[in-house]
């Protein structure tokens, strides 16, 4: 497949950023197959090739066309969330993903990336961005596909949509004082969300990792407990790939996805799983970089919401993965195995570089930074 | 400024994600990797091989066959329901007795011993967390009540509970070696090759002294003494007097070891060793030799006999047929109590003492078989002024039937008190090699040839031939022996009145080379029939006939005279 692309738009190629994700790709498909097997790593170059068919095919698009359409987007995968909770396939007791043969389609995986186009398509036309509506109506942007995540359920990937809204209406501009005011809706829809909407797993997993004495959920203490024996074993240089005790013995839950952190750790060693950590800096580091250096506010704005997504992912997957959070279905960017998550990550990805290599002069407000 | 924000906030997030990943890694590593190893690392102890009984040809009377029994670990296992559910159907066994037995708040519960390979197979594949499979011995005795007294048994787990099961058990035991194996998240064992590992050292075989078929004769003819008389129980030894080894030794009542939670304590007694009679008229030539021995009489000196009424003190002696003037010799023959009772007046008390302490008598033999008694003799200075006639017929002394027919081989062997022996060899159960175990004592020279062979044997030829013990007599051979009728203590009464009587024979051929020596004794026979001659010497002579000829068709011998070479 030849695509024509001009040399000006090549320039602007962020190999920094590409770079990154690829590497922490790679590093992906060695442990995939380390903690689960060969095939299973295949599979996953699989959803990589698919992935970057895509990746390539959005970039010939401008992403501001991409961005006109995100209130259709918007629509589709709220429909797609509604059905998925009527039609889609059982996971333990969730419904969150359509069979469709080579690769499981799960909607709330791409509902991100929706999320931040539309919220970018609502805000760049505010010029009363100061008001507190404007806010509210953001926020509902969020909350719709939140609630109906929630309802699969899947605590996890709902709260992710939080911070891509206050991330954007962050940037945006909006008053300290409005965000302040959410504090106290938010202690209002604490407690309904406790008691509507989370399930009794879910409320046991909350409360074993605030009071591990008081839990009952013994599952997820000893799920936190195998997590961090596997990178407590790692040391310094770790046990070498494949030869990780811990994983090899089967005691990590869901080592190839959510816990693949774990794997890295063991086998790797603190000072490469540092590495690690440094390739997902790099990443968005160079995300923001494109935000600074491009002169269109909607890009920076979708970049943004980009960088809030894939921060909050890597925070909440590694601090679960190291103790410091309770356990939820989220996994890691770029790393973890699974079709939907990694094809929307590198659709993320195609955003990023996208904007990148349409650098525009775009006469803005004054204050939209 | 509100970029910068962002930015910081993201190195915050990041700076927290690293620290905790070094700490975790590098300062509490040693607190993690102690866990790890604890989970992962498992001591599985793998049993020895018990070692094999044999007999002096190596022919297997005890030995393990492999087996394995279900075991569960209740404290690793959830569903206890369910998994309870799926082993019952998969064993046979009750749902509620499994669900009790996993409701034990314990790490280790049996599930069921000693199963078989379908039912490993149902469990293998069933494969559950926290229930898992041991390889085990399971005992088996192939020859089932033979030698059973002496074998004795092993309790379910393999150790030793009497006999020589329990005598050797250290031997017979081996070293347990162990593995490491890994365990993985469901528990299941997995094991490494490169995971430390100390094979186990197998269990010692042990080898007898006891020949299967000498044993199988005399169990056979014990069987139809104890059939035919109904005595209250029945014991009978065969034994090498040359070098002390019992060939053959059996008690009745019996019981087979492969199911001896079936017997009873009466039934599993080794009487030949554990319990200890008056023995009558047996002892006499004990007695006498003894006497001779130490020169206080002569064997051909005469005694009067008193025509079989003798007055002793306010005591009256009676002798079954009346004699008149009798040698010594004469008085063994014909078993005068009379007579015996002026022996041991002329030999004094002294002299009877030492004539019984030169055979052991009061001491245990030191046989290799656990709850070996060592019978009664007191000191002379206790003894009455009626102890020594007493003594001299075989009362007021007690003797377990090993150490009388101990004593009789000494006679039999030209002299030597030999120590009984059972076990010949040990065989190294890791490298095979046998370990001969050799008589520390080779045997005490108590009596000298001119009396052992001499006089003693000459007159014991006698009693079968012309005397009480006729019925011991074997066709081509020349039988020695002596006829004993023991009166038994009547409990209830204090004395000897009518609790019945112990008959014993021990006898020896062919005399002047003797092969094999063979004490039968019948305690209580009813039915009338009493005497040792009538009771127990025909059990001895069927017992010499055959072992004799199954010693000759094995040896090939024949010494050409005319003997019946009939089979066994």
């Amino acid at each position: 497949m030849m695509i024509k692309v001009n040399k000006h738009l090549v320039g602007g190629f962020d190999w920094m950023v590409f770079g990154s994700a690829c590497g922490l790709m790679a590093i992906g498909f060695f442990f995939i197959w380390s903690a689960a097997s060969q095939a299973c790593a295949f599979r996953q170059l699989v959803f990589m090739g698919i992935g970057f068919g895509l990746f390539f095919g959005l970039l010939v698009l401008d992403y501001m066309q991409i961005v006109r359409q995100a209130y259709i987007l918007y629509i589709v995968f709220i429909v797609a969330l509604i059905a998925v909770l009527f039609l889609g396939g059982t996971i333990r007791g969730t419904r969150r993903w359509f069979d469709l043969g080579v690769v499981n389609f799960q909607p709330s995986e791409f509902i991100k990336i929706v999320l931040v186009l539309a919220l970018a398509k609502y805000l760049m036309y505010k010029d009363n961005y100061k008001r507190f509506s404007i806010l509210m109506i953001s926020l509902a942007f969020a909350i719709l596909p939140m609630a109906l995540i929630f309802m699969q359920p899947d605590l996890g990937t709902g709260l992710i949509l939080l911070p891509i809204f206050f991330a954007m209406v962050f940037v945006t501009g909006a008053r300290i004082k409005h965000f302040l005011l959410l504090i106290p809706m938010g202690f209002v829809t604490l407690p309904l969300l406790w008691f509507f909407l989370l399930r009794d797993y879910q409320r046991a997993r909350v409360i074993g990792f605030l009071w591990p004495s008081e839990t009952q959920d013994w599952g997820a203490a000893y799920h936190r407990l195998q997590s961090l024996i596997a990178i407590g074993s790692g040391c310094v240089l770790g046990q070498g790939w494949k030869q990780g005790v811990q994983t090899q013995l089967n005691r990590l839950p869901e080592p190839h996805t959510d816990f693949v952190f774990a794997v890295i750790a063991e086998e790797w060693g603190f000072l490469r799983t540092f590495g690690v950590i440094l390739l997902f800096l790099a990443f968005i580091l160079g995300t923001l970089g494109i935000a600074y250096r491009t002169r269109d506010p909607v890009g920076r704005l979708v970049l943004i919401g980009l960088v809030a997504m894939f921060t909050s992912q890597i925070f909440v997957n590694m601090a679960m993965v190291l103790g410091v959070a309770p356990i939820t279905g989220i996994n890691l960017p770029f790393v973890s195995y699974g079709g939907s998550s990694l094809i929307s990550s590198l659709l993320a990805l195609s955003l990023i570089i996208n904007v990148g290599i349409r650098d525009k002069i775009i006469l803005t407000r004054r204050g939209f930074r | 400024m509100r970029p910068y924000v962002f930015v910081i906030a993201l190195f915050v997030i990041y700076l927290v994600l690293a620290l905790q990943l070094g700490r975790v890694q590098i300062l509490e590593h040693d607190k993690y990797q102690k866990l790890a190893d604890r989970q992962h690392y498992k001591r599985v102890e793998i049993p020895a091989h018990r070692g094999s009984i044999l007999d002096r040809s190596g022919k297997i009377l005890a030995h393990s066959i492999e087996t394995h029994s279900i075991y569960a670990n209740p404290q690793e296992i959830e569903d206890k329901a369910s998994v309870s559910e799926k082993l019952a159907s998969a064993l046979g066994l009750d749902v509620s007795r499994i669900q009790k037995v996993l409701d034990k708040d314990k790490k280790f519960v049996w599930i069921k011993r000693d199963v078989g390979k379908k039912e490993v197979q149902a469990v293998e594949e069933l494969d559950l967390a926290g229930v898992d499979i041991q390889q085990e011995g399971r005992r088996s005795y192939p020859c089932g009540k033979l030698l059973s007294q002496v074998l004795g048994f092993v309790d379910v787990d393999g150790k030793g509970l009497e006999g020589l099961e329990l005598a050797f058990d250290r031997e017979l035991t081996g070293r347990p070696g162990y593995k490491v194996v890994n365990r993985d998240g469901k528990q299941r064992v997995i094991f490494k090759t490169e995971n430390p590992c100390i094979p186990p050292v197998n269990g010692d075989n042990i080898v007898l002294t006891v020949d299967l078929a000498l044993q199988y004769i005399l169990e056979e003819e014990l069987d139809k003494v104890f059939e035919h008389r109904k005595p209250l129980s029945a014991t009978a030894i065969a034994m090498d007097p040359a070098t002390g080894e019992i060939l053959a030794l059996s008690s009745r009542p019996t019981f087979d070891p492969n199911f001896f939670t079936l017997s009873s304590a009466d039934q599993r007694r080794n009487r030949a060793i554990t319990d200890s009679y008056e023995p009558g008229s047996v002892i006499k030539p004990l007695v006498v030799s003894g006497v001779l021995q130490q020169g206080l009489i002569s064997s051909k000196e005469v005694i009067f006999c008193h025509n079989g009424v003798y007055q002793i003190g306010r005591r009256t002696l009676r002798d079954v047929h009346p004699y008149g003037n009798l040698t010594v010799e004469e008085i063994v023959v014909n078993s005068s109590n009379i007579g015996m009772s002026k022996v041991a007046a002329k030999s004094g008390d002294k002299g009877m003492y030492e004539a019984l302490r030169l055979f052991d008598l009061g001491r245990p033999t030191g046989i290799n078989l656990p709850g070996e008694a060592g019978g009664m003799l007191r000191h002379y200075k206790k003894w009455t002024s009626y102890s020594g006639a007493s003594i001299a017929m075989g009362y007021e002394v007690t003797a377990t039937p090993l150490q009388m027919i101990t004593a009789y081989c000494a006679i039999a062997n030209g002299g030597t008190l030999l120590k009984p022996k059972i076990i010949t060899a040990t065989v190294d159960g890791g490298d095979g090699a046998t370990k001969k175990l050799s008589e520390r004592a080779p045997g005490r020279q108590i009596l000298a040839r001119d009396v052992a062979a001499g006089v003693m044997t000459p007159v014991l030829t006698r009693v079968v031939d012309e005397g009480t013990g006729k019925s011991a007599a074997v066709e081509g051979y020349k039988v020695a022996g002596k006829t004993g009728t023991a009166k038994r203590i009547d409990t209830t009464a204090k004395g000897y009145g009518n609790a019945g009587y112990v008959s014993s024979f021990i006898g020896y051929a062919p005399a002047d080379k003797p092969r094999i020596c063979v004490l039968v004794m019948v305690n209580k026979p009813s039915g009338g029939a009493y005497y040792g001659g009538t009771v127990a010497a025909p059990v001895v002579g069927e017992i010499l006939r055959r072992s004799l000829n199954h010693m000759e068709s094995i040896a090939g011998l024949s010494d050409g005279s005319g003997i019946n070479k009939k089979t066994i």
